[in-house]
């Protein structure tokens, strides 16, 4: 493990030309560049408005619903949109797995850095939308940064993962959209976790990003803490998913050049 | 033939085999679930390298000959680390560079400069080591005009400058580098042997593989013999070159060869 670590730490050069190739090539050719970064979530967040706002009317708890919605589209985005590029990571660069010798989780870690410059650029508008409902924030936003943490390598865990199963199983490629949709309805992006019955919560809060997209709007919108408890069991799933699925790949990562 | 200089192993291969699956892969949940069920094997198997076993010394040219499928790229993509025996050891000491493939890690839409840093990064080296070698890059590969321009527009040929120019300075202790001078024109196939030359004269340890023949000649201090993945043959550059092309004699003289050999060992 600390071999592996010493490897990756060697190799960040090549993590870092690697996102911004990623970067620029993901952009390349598009005419509205970078701020596809900002057009893409604002989209989604008009789409849902329209559709949970006000078709549905989901009750806000007295924040305006745009921002409301928003705070949880942010983080789900990162997440989602990483897991479905990281996917690809490999699968989509095999020729050059096949060619030369590095670390293979600088592919699907470029893929998590590209996440975080989207996600960076996204909470910008964010910010915005807070100040322009002038809504009072407070030291609660001091959690923020652990929040993202724990997303991150909760995300990282299982871009790994999938970025090796793609590999060897082609499904995956159908699954992930697949899995990603049911994870969207499982986690209160378009509504408030209090919506979930109360005799159901403990089930609902096994899922690990239930309970970070509670957190992040919580210490965002509302200035109390997140219940203690589910955060800490989220933060514990994302770890140990980390280690797992971190060893999962390097056990398999010698197979990829030969699995084309 | 002890000269005085100390002798420093760079490569040791022992016993090495390598083992491929043919046939169709199951490459999706259903195939590997029917092939799992019916307990049929899915795919069979190929040894594409049987029981290898070879050391190179710090300063040696080595140049590996055999006819296509005889092993000689798997071998390259063993010592490079690309890929994992799947009997015996491979040790290599130093820093490494590989050039299996021309153009490999390079992305059409960034441009020669990029992917210079690319590739370069790819090969191992920070970017400061790289920029301070950019200029030499460059000029060795010819590309001046269009180092701001996406490799998509490059011809065949200044992509394989680029590709060999970065390889040729990345300042390793070991050089792989597989089929490469026998692509692009006449004049750029020697300059790239200069300059290989003079790495070697360097003390940079080498090994290529060429269809070549008279550049494994002219170039490498010893040559080995590859036939369906194995080794048949160790020796002095014409000596294999010669047993390589001489197709009458051919098993007479491995026979004499492999007798050689295990004259040597025991």
């Amino acid at each position: 493990m600390i071999e592996h670590w010493r490897r990756l730490v060697d190799a960040r050069d090549l993590l870092y030309t690697w996102t911004i190739r990623e970067l620029k090539v993901r952009y390349a050719g598009s005419l509205l560049g970078l701020a596809w970064a900002l057009l893409y979530p604002l989209a989604l967040l008009l789409v849902s408005m329209v559709m949970f706002a006000w078709f549905l009317r989901v009750p806000t708890a007295g924040v305006p619903a745009a921002l409301f919605l928003y705070c949880g589209l942010v983080p789900w985005l990162f997440s989602s949109g990483t897991i479905q590029n990281s996917a690809f990571a490999l699968f989509a660069n095999l020729q050059l797995v096949k060619n030369a010798s590095f670390p293979r989780e600088v592919l699907p870690l470029g893929t998590v850095l590209v996440g975080v410059v989207d996600l960076t650029v996204s909470a910008v508008l964010l910010a915005a939308l807070v100040a322009y409902y002038r809504r009072p924030v407070g030291s609660t936003l001091l959690l923020v940064p652990v929040l993202l943490i724990i997303q991150s390598m909760l995300t990282l865990a299982i871009c790994l993962f999938v970025s090796a199963s793609l590999v060897f199983y082609r499904d995956v490629r159908f699954l992930v959209p697949i899995g990603m949709q049911l994870w969207l309805y499982l986690s209160p992006v378009f509504y408030p976790i209090d919506l979930v019955p109360q005799r159901d919560r403990f089930w609902y809060l096994l899922n690990p990003f239930a309970e970070l997209i509670d957190a992040y709007r919580r210490v965002i919108l509302f200035r109390t803490w997140p219940e203690w408890e589910p955060l800490a069991w989220t933060a514990v799933v994302s770890v140990v998913a980390l280690v797992a699925s971190y060893m999962h790949f390097k056990r398999v990562e010698w197979e990829f050049a030969d699995r084309i | 033939m002890l000269t005085g200089s100390k002798i420093v192993p760079m490569i040791r291969v022992r016993g090495v085999s390598k083992r491929y699956r043919v046939g169709k892969l199951a490459t999706t949940l259903k195939e590997s679930l029917v092939g799992w069920l019916s307990g049929t094997p899915s795919a069979d198997w190929l040894w594409a390298l049987r029981d290898v076993s070879l050391s190179v010394n710090a300063g040696e040219a080595v140049g590996i000959v055999g006819h296509n499928g005889a092993g000689k790229s798997t071998f390259l993509r063993l010592l490079a680390r690309v890929s994992k025996p799947t009997v015996g050891t491979i040790e290599t000491k130093g820093r490494m560079a590989a050039l299996l493939e021309l153009g490999a890690g390079f992305h059409p839409d960034l441009t020669g400069r990029e992917n210079i840093f690319l590739n370069g990064t790819l090969l191992g080296l920070t970017r400061k080591e790289i920029s301070k070698r950019f200029d030499e890059i460059v000029a060795f590969s010819e590309v001046e005009r269009f180092i701001d321009t996406p490799v998509k527009h490059f011809s065949r040929g200044m992509t394989l400058r680029l590709s060999f120019a970065i390889a040729a300075y990345v300042n390793c202790d070991l050089l792989l580098v597989d089929e490469v001078l026998s692509v692009g024109d006449a004049r750029f196939a020697e300059k790239c042997l200069i300059r290989m030359q003079r790495l070697r004269d360097q003390g940079m340890t080498i090994v290529l593989t060429s269809h070549n023949l008279q550049t494994v000649v002219d170039f490498c201090s010893r040559a080995v013999l590859f036939r369906g993945g194995s080794l048949i043959a160790d020796g002095q550059p014409e000596e294999i070159v010669n047993l390589y092309s001489n197709k009458s004699s051919h098993s007479e003289a491995i026979d004499r060869q492999q007798a050689l050999r295990r004259g040597a060992w025991v």
